[in-house]
C-alpha cells in the first residue's frame, strides 16, 4: 500500500503526470473526471495563476486543471473580446474564484461533484427555464475520443430515451420539462447532463473504475452495489476479454479473491475445478452453484463448458451467508451468476471478434538419455536379477536400433504444435419494442499432443420483448456442440519408451509393443489408429415473462412478477472401436449414449417502494427443479474385419448392453427483504425453505435463513464532504446454507446385478452394492462475514477486505466401514469442518495522465480449513486420512531423512531405526512408536501431517498499462502452501529399471551414494513412502498487449471500431516441481486417468475485436 | 385495458400451476438398481446364491496386485520369488509384513464381503427357506470364515446381514466361530443336492461342503469326524481318480494327470469324473460375464521365457497356425523351490513328467538363429565375451542355453497347470481357465491326515497309495515294477503327507493355507533354502502363524480397540 502511494505523483506537481483533462465544448464546457486530491477541502486548495491578456477561458482552463473542477457556463455570458491579466501565487481557492468570477461579472455556485456553474448574475433562471418540446442530438464518445454505440440517453426522471448508434449519435425529442440527460453504459460511469437549453452534445464517457454505482446481480433480481449487504465479487471486465481461455473459469482463475480454480487437466475441452472459500465439506460436492441468465447448470447437467466465454456480460460470485442464502440448500459453496449479453435499442451492431494462436508445452521435463537408460536397465540386472535381452538392451525389440545407434524421441513424437482459434460474430440491436443479441461461436482446438482436438459450436439468441407496456417477455437460449473425437496418444507411455524402442514394424504400421517383450507399455502412438468420437450436445431453452403490476394499475406501482423457465436438454455420445491396430484382434465396439432432460421453473415476485427516505424491496420465490438422466451402452466384439466399426454393431459375434437411469427433483420458496434508510442503513434478511429428493422420507425439507447488514459511511454528514474518503462501508452478515451434493438414491441399501457363467451360460446374479443410510439429510453450513468496502482519493485506491468463518456441520460425509461390515463405506450426516480466511481485492490508479494510465489490481486470498469433529467422539479417522483440528486435505506421509547407505547398514545403525533396510533404502525417521516414543522401527506410528492439498494463500496480481491507444496487461498468479504427492518420484522402483523416466529423478548405487534418490531394488521403499512435495508455483498468467486502432483511421473502412491484441498465456512459471507442471495430470500407471494424462500448456495468439 | 385482464388471468394461472406441486415429486425411487428387501422371491433367492459364486470368484480373479496369487505359494517349502510384483514381498521377507499389506487387506475385506452376502441370502431365504437353498448360503460363509480364522485367528462373527453402518464389531473366539462352522458345514452337507442335482454343475453340492467339513474337522483336531466325512464322499462312487486319457487332447501326447488341467477337459461334464468343485470361468467373447476382474493365474506360473533370445510366446504353425509352445505368455512372478524342482518327486511319477512339470526348452522362435558365447559354468554370453569358452550357433529346434540369471524368472522347470492361450488374443490378460477348488485326489490327502492322527498310519498309506497307484501306473508298467512308488505305513508322518500334497497338488492348493492349517508354515518354510538375488526366506518367527488384522480395520471399528495379532 505504502510504496503504491509513492507512485502518485505530488500534489501540484509535474502537469505532465497529471490526470489528463479533456474538455469538449460546443456550448457547455463539460467534464467529468476523476482528479487527485490528497484530502484537501474547497478551500484548503491554493491556485497559482499569471496571465497577461488572457482570454477568460484560458483562466478557467488553468483554475481546471490544478484543482480538478470543472466550470460550466452558457456561451455567451462572457464577452469574447475581454482580456484579463490574473497573478496570483498559491491563493486559495475561492477567493480566486471570487476574484476572477468578480472581475468578469458571473456568479458561481460549486456543485459538489467538482462542478462549478458560471451564470451571469442575477439571471440564474436561464437554467431552469422552461421550454417548449425540443429535439436534441449529439454525439457519445469513449475517453479516447471513439464514437461508442449502444449507450443510452434518457431524459432523467422520465423514460424518455433512445440510444446511440453505430456512429455514437442520438437524436432524442425531450419534453419541456426536461432539466438533464442520463447517459449509461455498460462499464462507464453514468453521466448527468444539464440540459440547460442546449441542443447539441458531445459526451465523454469515463470508464467506471470505482464500481460503486454499478448494478449487479445478485440472484433473482439485480442490486446497485452500494446497496449490497453481502460479499459479491464481480469478475474484473478486462477478464473477461482478449484472452485465450475456452472456459471462463479459466480466466477467473488467481483473478479473484476467494475463488480457486484449478486447472485439473489441460485436455482441450475439460473444465477446471473450482471451489469458493476453500469449500468445507469432506465428501459432497465442493463445487459452487452455476446460474446463467437466471436458470442453474449445475445439477442439470451442464457446465460452464457450455457457454461461449464471448457471450459473457458479466460474472457475479456469491460468498458469504447473505448472498448465498438466497440459494439455500445450494448455497453453501458459493454461486457464481453468468449474465449473458443482451441487445440494445439500436441499429444493428455486428461485431466480430476472433483470434488464432499456437500452444506448446508449458514445459518439457527432460527424459533420461539413451546411455543413461541402458546404465538403469543393468542396474536393475545387478540388483533385482532382472533379466537383460543381450548384453546391452534390456528388450527384445531394442538389439535392432541400438546396433545402428537410431533412437527415437518419443514426446516429440507423440506432441505437436497445438493451434487454437475462436471467430464469434454477433448481431446484437433492437428498438423499442424488440432488442436482440445473436452470437454464432466456433472454437477450434488442436492440442499439444497428438489426437486430443477440440471443436465446440454454439448458438445464442436472447431477446426480449415489450409485448406491452407493462409485460416483457424474452428468451435466453442456446445450443452448444462439443467434438473431442479423436484417438488419443498416451503421454505417459511416451515417458516410458526407450529411445531404442520400435515405432514401426516393416509394413509401416505401429508396433504394439515397441520396447517388446516388455508389454506393459504399449505405443503411446496406437491408440491415434483407433477410432473415437466423443460428442455433447447440450440444447438449452429458456425464457422468461416480466409484469409490471403498477403498469396495469398505479396503486400496484412497484410489484412485478416474474417467470423464468428453462429446459436443457443434454444428449452425449462416445463410440469406440478398437482393432488389430491396437493389438484388439477380435475387434471391440462401444457407442455410449448419455441423456439428460432438466427443467427449472421460477415464480418471482417483487415488490419495491420507497417511502420517504426508506426503501423497501421484497422478493419471493417459487421454484421447482427436475432432472432426469438416463444412458445406454452397447459392446460387441468378434468381428469378421475392422471395416465398420462400431456403425454396424450385429456383426460382431458377442454382445452386452447395459442401461442407467436416475431421477432428482426439488422444490424451492424464498423470500428476501432488502431494506435501506437514506442510503446509510442497509438490512437484508432471507429466508429459504429448499426440499430435495435426495434425502430420506420426513427429512427432505430444510430452512436456510440470513441477516445482514450494511452501513455506508460516507453517505454520513461527517464524511459526505471529505475529499479523501469516496466510498466506505462496513459489511456484515450471518446465515445458513445448505449442500445437497450428494448422488441420488443413497437412502436404500441395494443389490447390484452382475453376470456369471454357470453352467456354461450367462446368469444373472445379485450382489450387495451399497449400504444406504435411511437418516440422509442435508449438510448446513453457518457463516459469518464481515467486509469493508473502501475508495480513497477519488477512488484511486479502492477494494474490498472480507473476513469470513464459516462452519459446516451434519457433513455429508463418506464414512469408512470397518469392511466386516461387510461394505466399504456409507453416507452420513455426521462431523464438522470450519473455515476461516481473508479475501483482500485492490484496485489502483497509479499514474493516469491524458496519455499514459497505469492500473494495478491485487488479489490476495488465505483460507484456513479445519476439521472440528468427525463422529463425535473426539478422534480421527486415520483411515479415511481425516484428523480433528487438521485441514480437511492432508498429506499424512513418512518424515523422509535420506537414504540408507551401505556403511550406516554395516554399523548396524538401522537395527535401532528401522531394522527391515537395506542399504539404498528410502530412510524415514522413527518419530513415535506405540507408546508415543521412538521404539526402533518404522510403523503407523511414525506418519505425520506433512502438509495440506489445498494452498494456504493464492494471490494474483494485474498490471494494466495504457499509452494512447495500446494497451498492456500482465497478470500473475502464485499458489502458495500446498503440498501434492509426486507420482513421477513415487512411481516404483519397479518400474524404474526397466522404462524411461525423467532424467531428474535419480537413484542409488553402492558407488553413487545418493542421499536424495533410492536404489532400484524393487522393495527400496518398503513402507510405502508416498513422496510429497511442495507445489509452490508462481506464473505469468496472462500477458495481453492490445491497440484500439484509431476511430479516423478505421472509418475510412466503414469500420466503427477495430482493436488488435497479442495474448500469451502460461508464459512461465517458478516452481520446483518435477515434472511437467505442478498442475500437471500425472496419474499413475493404471490408476484413474492415466491413459489421458495431459501437461499443462503454454498458448500465444492473436486476436482481432471488429465492430461495423 | 382488456388485454391486460387477460394477461392477469395467465399470470394467475402460471402462479397457481407452479406452485401446485404435489408431495409425490420428492419421492425417490431408484430406477436402475433393487433394494435388498425385494429379492426374497424364488428368482432373487437364486440370483443371490449365484452372486455367492460371483463374490468368491472376486477372490481369485483379482488383478490389481499380480502378486496376490504369489503369496499363498511364495516363502513356504513350494515356491521361490521369481519377477517380483511387490504385495507378496513380506510373505517371503516375513519381517516386512505388517498390518498395511494390501493382500492381507483385499483377502480380509473381500472375505467379509462373502460372509454379508450368505447373510443376506440366508434372510431373503428365511429361517423355514428351503433348505438346499440355505445350505448353500450357509457353505459359502463356512468355507470363508474357516479361511478367515486360519489366517487371522478371532474375527467378528456375523450371522446377520449388515442394515446399518457400525463400527463396534467385536472380535470372537476362533473356538466359536468354529462351532458355528460346523453346524454350518453339517447343514449344508446334509440338505445340499448331490453331485448332478445342483442346478448347474458348478452350483454347490453335499460333497463340497463334506470336504470342507473334513478339513475344518482337521484344523480343530477332529480327525474321527474329519474321516468320516471324507470317507462319505470316497464311498459316494460318484467320483473315480482320473487314470485313463481323456477329453479333447486324448489322441495328443500327454499323460491322463496332465489332461485333467486341460482347458476344455476340466469339468465333470467334460470327463473329469474327479472333480468335486470346478469353479468355472468362460472367455467373454463367447459368455458375457464369463469372468469377473481378470485372473492372473498364467501370469505368475508360467515363466517369462519370451525375454530370452529366440524364444516366443506365440508362433504360428503352418499347419495348426497359431499357437504357444509353452502355454502362453507368462511373467514367472514365481517358481518352484529347488526342493520342488529336484527333490521332491521320485522318479516314474506321473506327476513330474515333462507334461505336468516341464523342464526343457528348446528355441522355438520361427527360423531364428543366432551365434552366441558360452562361458566356462555353461551359461550363454555374448560370442565375443572373453569368457566364452566356446562359441556356438543355436537355432530354432535347439536346447535353449541359459544366461546366468535366467532361471530366476525366464527359464525354469515350471507347472503346465496354468498353461493359457487363446490365438485370438496371445498376449492375453486374464487366464480363462476352472479353477480346480476341490478334487478326489485331494480327498485322499485328506483322509490320509485323518487316519494318520487317528493313529491309522496303514489306512493313510492306502490313501497315499491310491494316488501312488494312479501316479506310478505307467512308470510301473513300462518298468515291470508293480511296487515302484508305493509307500509303506512306517514312511507315513504329516511332513510326508505334506510332502505328498505338494506332489500332487502343486500350484493348485493354496500351500501358505495348508501350512498354517496343520501349524507347519516356519517348519516347512525352512526346506526352501534357496538363497538368490530374488530374494531368500527370512523373518521366520512364531508371528507369521497369523496374519496381521488389517491396520485400516482396527482404525475404522473405532469403538472397540482391537489388539492386532500378537508381533505385528
Amino acid at each position: 500500500m505504502k510504496k503504491k502511494l509513492q507512485w502518485l505523483p505530488p500534489y501540484g506537481g509535474n502537469p505532465e503526470l497529471k490526470l489528463f483533462l479533456r474538455k469538449m465544448k460546443l456550448t457547455l464546457i463539460f467534464t467529468m473526471l476523476v482528479f487527485l486530491t490528497f484530502g484537501n477541502g474547497f478551500s484548503q486548495v491554493k491556485v497559482s495563476l499569471h496571465f497577461e491578456k488572457a482570454t477568460i477561458q484560458q483562466v478557467m482552463k488553468s483554475i481546471e486543471e490544478q484543482t480538478g473542477h470543472v466550470f460550466l457556463y452558457k456561451d455567451g455570458i462572457f464577452d469574447p473580446s475581454s482580456k484579463y491579466s490574473v497573478n496570483f501565487t498559491d491563493v486559495p481557492f475561492d477567493e480566486v474564484l471570487n476574484s476572477v468570477c468578480e472581475t468578469a461579472g458571473v456568479q458561481y455556485e460549486v456543485r459538489s461533484n467538482r462542478q462549478i456553474i458560471l451564470t451571469e448574475k442575477g439571471k440564474e433562471e436561464i437554467l431552469t427555464v422552461a421550454q417548449q418540446q425540443k429535439t436534441v442530438t449529439g454525439v457519445v464518445t469513449d475517453p479516447r475520443g471513439e464514437p461508442l454505440p449502444g449507450v443510452t440517453v434518457l431524459v432523467n426522471g422520465t423514460t424518455v430515451g433512445t440510444i446511440t448508434d453505430s456512429q455514437g449519435k442520438f437524436t432524442l425529442a425531450v419534453p419541456a420539462s426536461a432539466e438533464e440527460l442520463q447517459f449509461s453504459f455498460v462499464g462507464m460511469k453514468t453521466q448527468h447532463i444539464l440540459l440547460s437549453g442546449r441542443n447539441v452534445f458531445t459526451v465523454v464517457m469515463e470508464e467506471e473504475s470505482l464500481g460503486v454505482d454499478e448494478v449487479i446481480v445478485v440472484g433473482y433480481g439485480t442490486q446497485k452495489k452500494s446497496d449490497i449487504t453481502g460479499s459479491v465479487t464481480s469478475v474484473p471486465r478486462e477478464r473477461l476479454a482478449k484472452l485465450p481461455v475456452t472456459n471462463v473459469m479459466q480466466a477467473v482463475q488467481g483473478a479473484v479473491s476467494g475463488v480457486q480454480v484449478t486447472q485439473t487437466s489441460s485436455i482441450p475441452g475439460e473444465s477446471p475445478a473450482v471451489v469458493v472459500r476453500g469449500g468445507g465439506s469432506i465428501t459432497a460436492s465442493n463445487s459452487p452453484y452455476v446460474i446463467v441468465d437466471g436458470i442453474p447448470i449445475t445439477k442439470m447437467d451442464g457446465s460452464v463448458n457450455d457457454i461461449n466465454p464471448n457471450d459473457i456480460e458479466s460474472i457475479e460470485i456469491l460468498k458469504d451467508a447473505s448472498a448465498v442464502a438466497i440459494y439455500g440448500m445450494n448455497g453453501a459453496n458459493g454461486v457464481i451468476l453468468i449474465t449473458t449479453k443482451r441487445g440494445k435499442s439500436s441499429k444493428p451492431t455486428i461485431q466480430y471478434r476472433g483470434y488464432a494462436g499456437v500452444e506448446n508445452f508449458a514445459h518439457v521435463p527432460e527424459m533420461v538419455s539413451p546411455e543413461e537408460l541402458l546404465a538403469r536397465y543393468k542396474e536393475g540386472n545387478r540388483i533385482n536379477g532382472s533379466p537383460m535381452y543381450d548384453a546391452n538392451v534390456k528388450y527384445q525389440y531394442e538389439v535392432d536400433n541400438y546396433k545402428n545407434g537410431h533412437v527415437t524421441d518419443w514426446i516429440d513424437a507423440v506432441s505437436q504444435t497445438g493451434i487454437q482459434q475462436n471467430h464469434n460474430v454477433s448481431i446484437s440491436g433492437g428498438n423499442e419494442g424488440v432488442n436482440y443479441y445473436v452470437s454464432g461461436d466456433l472454437l477450434d482446438q488442436k492440442g499439444v499432443v497428438k489426437g486430443y482436438n477440440y471443436k465446440r459450436y454454439s448458438l445464442r439468441t436472447n431477446i426480449d420483448a415489450n409485448v406491452t407496456d407493462f409485460l416483457k417477455i424474452g428468451t435466453n437460449t442456446f445450443i452448444v456442440a462439443h467434438n473431442r473425437d479423436g484417438g488419443r496418444a498416451n503421454l505417459l507411455n511416451a515417458e516410458a519408451m526407450s529411445p531404442y524402442g520400435r515405432m514401426y514394424e516393416e509394413d509401416g504400421t505401429y508396433t504394439i509393443y515397441p520396447m517388446f517383450g516388455e508389454t506393459l507399455w504399449a505405443n503411446p502412438l496406437l491408440p491415434t489408429t483407433s477410432e473415437q468420437e466423443r460428442r455433447q450436445y447440450n440444447v438449452n431453452l429458456n425464457g422468461y415473462a416480466d409484469l409490471d403490476f403498477g403498469k396495469i394499475w398505479k396503486p400496484l406501482a412497484g410489484l412485478t412478477y416474474k417467470l423464468n423457465a428453462g429446459f436443457s436438454y443434454i444428449p452425449r455420445r462416445a463410440n469406440s472401436y478398437n482393432g488389430a491396430s491396437v493389438n484388439d484382434l477380435l475387434g471391440t465396439a462401444e457407442i455410449w449414449h448419455y441423456e439428460t432432460q432438466a427443467y427449472t421453473i421460477e415464480n418471482i415476485v417483487r415488490y419495491a417502494r420507497d417511502i420517504a427516505k426508506h426503501h423497501f424491496d421484497l422478493t419471493g420465490v417459487y421454484a421447482a427443479q427436475q432432472r432426469k438422466y438416463s444412458e445406454s451402452y452397447a459392446r460387441a466384439r468378434d468381428f469378421v474385419n475392422d471395416e465398420l466399426g462400431w456403425n454396424r454393431m450385429q456383426a460382431g459375434a458377442s454382445a452386452n448392453v447395459s442401461s442407467y437411469a436416475d431421477k432428482y427433483a426439488a422444490l424451492s420458496q424464498m423470500g428476501r427483504l432488502n431494506y435501506a434508510f437514506d442510503s446509510r442503513y442497509l438490512f437484508t434478511f432471507t429466508v429459504r425453505r429448499d426440499g430435495s429428493s435426495v434425502f430420506a422420507e420426513g427429512l427432505k425439507y430444510g430452512i436456510f435463513p440470513s441477516v445482514a447488514l450494511g452501513w455506508n459511511i460516507h453517505q454520513e454528514n461527517f464524511l459526505k464532504e471529505n475529499e479523501t474518503i469516496n466510498n466506505l462501508k462496513l459489511r456484515l452478515s450471518y446465515g445458513i446454507s445448505g449442500n445437497e451434493a450428494v448422488a441420488v438414491y443413497r437412502t436404500f441399501t441395494t443389490m447390484r446385478d452382475v453376470q456369471i457363467a454357470l453352467g456354461g451360460v450367462t446368469n444373472i446374479a445379485m450382489v450387495t452394492d451399497r449400504l444406504g443410510n435411511a437418516d440422509l439429510s442435508w449438510e448446513s453450513k453457518k457463516s459469518l462475514n464481515a467486509g469493508v468496502d473502501f475508495g480513497f482519493f477519488n477512488n484511486r485506491i479502492n477494494g474490498t477486505l472480507d473476513l469470513y468463518s464459516a462452519s459446516n456441520y451434519d457433513l455429508l460425509l463418506s464414512r469408512k466401514l470397518p469392511a466386516a461390515s461387510g461394505f466399504g463405506d456409507v453416507i452420513a450426516n455426521i462431523g464438522k469442518t470450519e473455515n476461516k480466511g481473508l479475501e483482500l481485492t485492490l484496485n489502483t490508479v497509479n499514474v493516469s495522465t491524458k496519455d499514459f494510465k497505469w492500473h494495478s489490481t491485487v488479489v490476495f486470498s488465505t483460507n484456513k480449513s479445519e476439521i472440528v469433529e468427525l463422529y463425535g467422539d473426539g478422534k480421527d479417522d486415520i483411515g479415511s486420512g481425516w484428523f480433528l483440528g487438521q485441514p480437511i486435505g492432508v498429506i499424512r506421509d513418512y518424515v523422509k531423512v535420506g537414504i540408507w547407505q551401505e556403511e550406516e547398514i554395516a554399523n548396524k545403525e538401522h537395527l535401532t531405526l528401522d531394522p527391515i533396510a537395506k542399504a539404498g533404502d528410502v530412510k524415514l525417521a522413527d518419530l513415535s512408536g506405540a507408546d508415543g516414543i521412538p521404539d526402533g522401527k518404522i510403523d503407523d506410528f511414525d506418519r505425520k501431517i506433512l502438509g495440506q492439498t489445498a494452498p494456504k494463500w493464492t494471490g494474483g496480481l494485474t498490471n494494466t498499462f495504457t499509452w494512447k491507444n495500446l494497451s498492456l496487461n500482465i497478470f500473475i498468479q502464485t499458489n502458495q502452501g500446498a503440498m501434492r504427492t509426486n507420482t513421477h518420484i513415487g512411481m516404483a522402483s519397479d518400474e524404474l529399471e526397466r522404462r524411461n523416466s525423467l532424467a531428474e529423478i535419480g537413484y542409488w548405487t553402492p558407488d553413487n551414494k545418493s542421499n536424495e534418490w533410492r536404489s532400484l531394488n524393487k522393495n527400496s521403499n518398503p513402507h510405502g513412502y508416498r513422496f510429497p512435495v511442495d507445489i509452490n508455483y508462481t506464473r505469468i498468467k496472462d500477458v495481453t498487449l492490445s491497440y484500439d486502432v484509431p476511430g479516423t483511421l478505421v472509418k475510412k473502412a466503414g469500420i466503427s471500431a477495430l482493436g488488435l491484441y497479442l495474448s500469451g498465456r502460461n508464459l512461465y512459471t517458478f516452481t520446483d516441481w518435477i515434472g511437467w507442471d505442478p498442475e500437471e495430470r500425472d496419474d499413475a500407471r493404471g490408476t484413474g486417468n492415466w491413459d489421458i494424462n495431459y501437461p499443462s500448456v503454454r498458448s500465444i495468439v492473436f486476436g482481432v475485436n471488429l465492430t461495423l | 385495458m382488456k388485454t391486460r385482464n387477460i394477461l392477469l388471468k395467465i399470470a394467475v394461472v402460471l402462479l397457481l400451476a407452479a406452485t401446485s406441486c404435489s408431495e409425490e415429486f420428492l419421492e425417490e425411487k431408484p430406477y436402475s438398481s433393487y433394494a435388498a428387501e425385494k429379492l426374497s422371491d424364488a428368482s432373487g433367492v437364486e440370483a443371490a446364491l449365484k452372486g455367492l459364486h460371483y463374490t468368491f470368484g472376486q477372490l481369485w480373479t483379482w488383478s490389481d496386485q499380480q502378486g496376490w496369487l504369489c503369496l499363498w505359494q511364495v516363502g513356504t517349502d513350494v515356491c521361490s520369488p521369481g519377477g517380483i510384483q511387490g504385495v507378496e514381498i513380506p510373505f517371503f521377507k516375513y519381517e516386512d509384513l505388517n498390518p498395511e499389506n494390501a493382500g492381507v487387506n483385499y483377502m480380509w475385506s473381500q472375505g467379509f464381503r462373502l460372509i454379508n452376502n450368505a447373510n443376506n441370502a440366508l434372510k431373503a431365504i428365511g429361517e423355514n427357506g428351503e433348505a438346499a437353498k440355505k445350505a448353500e448360503a450357509l457353505f459359502f460363509r463356512a468355507w470363508m470364515y474357516n479361511l478367515l480364522v486360519t489366517l487371522y485367528g478371532d474375527i467378528p462373527l456375523l450371522t446377520e446381514p449388515t442394515s446399518s453402518a457400525r463400527t463396534d464389531y467385536e472380535r470372537t473366539p476362533v473356538a466359536q466361530i468354529n462351532d458355528q462352522i460346523v453346524e454350518d458345514l453339517k447343514f449344508a452337507a446334509a440338505n445340499l443336492p448331490d453331485i448332478d442335482k445342483a442346478p448347474s454343475i458348478s452350483r454347490a453340492n453335499k460333497y463340497m461342503a463334506l470336504q470342507t467339513l473334513g478339513e475344518v474337522y482337521l484344523r480343530i483336531n477332529k480327525p474321527d469326524l474329519a474321516e468320516a466325512a471324507l470317507t462319505e464322499i470316497i464311498n459316494s462312487g460318484k467320483f473315480q481318480l482320473m487314470q485313463d486319457r481323456f477329453g479333447i487332447e486324448a489322441a495328443k501326447p500327454g499323460d491322463y494327470f496332465h489332461d485333467m488341467f486341460i482347458y476344455g477337459n476340466q469339468r465333470r461334464s467334460q470327463g473329469n469324473k474327479e472333480a468335486i468343485w470346478t469353479f468355472e470361468l468362460e472367455y467373454t467373447k463367447n459368455v458375457a460375464g464369463g469372468f469377473t476382474n481378470a485372473p492372473q493365474h498364467r501370469r505368475v506360473w508360467v515363466p517369462a521365457y519370451h525375454n530370452v533370445p529366440g524364444m516366443a510366446y506365440e508362433v504360428t504353425d503352418p499347419t495348426l497356425g497359431k499357437i504357444s509352445t509353452y502355454g502362453g505368455r507368462g511373467n514367472g512372478r514365481m517358481r518352484p523351490s529347488n526342493w520342488v524342482k529336484y527333490q521332491l518327486y521320485q522318479e516314474g511319477d506321473m506327476r513330474n513328467s515333462e507334461y505336468n512339470l516341464t523342464r526343457k526348452f528348446r528355441y522355438n522362435a520361427l527360423n531364428w538363429s543366432s551365434t552366441i558365447g558360452i562361458d566356462a559354468r555353461g551359461f550363454r554370453v555374448a560370442a565375443n565375451s572373453p569368457s566364452a569358452v566356446e562359441v556356438r550357433t543355436v537355432k530354432t529346434g535347439d536346447p535353449v542355453v541359459n544366461a546366468p540369471g535366467d532361471t530366476l524368472e525366464a527359464m525354469f522347470p515350471y507347472t503346465r497347470k496354468w498353461d493359457s492361450y487363446d490365438p485370438a488374443d496371445g498376449w492375453g490378460w486374464t487366464c480363462i481357465k476352472d479353477f480346480p477348488m476341490m478334487r478326489l485326489g485331494e480327498t485322499y490327502l485328506l483322509r490320509a491326515e485323518a487316519r494318520f492322527k487317528n493313529s491309522n498310519s496303514s489306512g493313510a498309506a492306502d490313501d497315499i497309495n491310491a494316488l501312488r497307484n494312479r501316479a506310478f501306473k505307467l512308470s510301473r508298467q513300462a518298468t515291470g515294477n508293480p511296487d515302484l512308488g508305493k509307500v509303506s505305513s512306517a514312511e507315513i508322518s504329516l511332513d510326508f503327507i505334506l510332502d505328498e500334497r505338494a506332489r500332487e497338488l502343486f500350484a493348485e492348493e493354496l500351500r501358505r493355507l495348508t501350512l498354517m492349517r496343520t501349524g507347519t508354515l516356519i517348519d516347512r518354510a525352512k526346506l526352501n533354502k534357496e538363497s538368490t538375488i530374488k530374494g531368500t526366506i527370512s523373518g521366520l518367527d512364531s508371528r507369521i502363524n497369523l496374519w496381521p488384522i488389517p491396520l485400516s480395520e482396527i482404525q475404522r471399528n473405532k469403538d472397540v480397540t482391537w489388539q492386532n495379532n500378537p508381533g505385528y
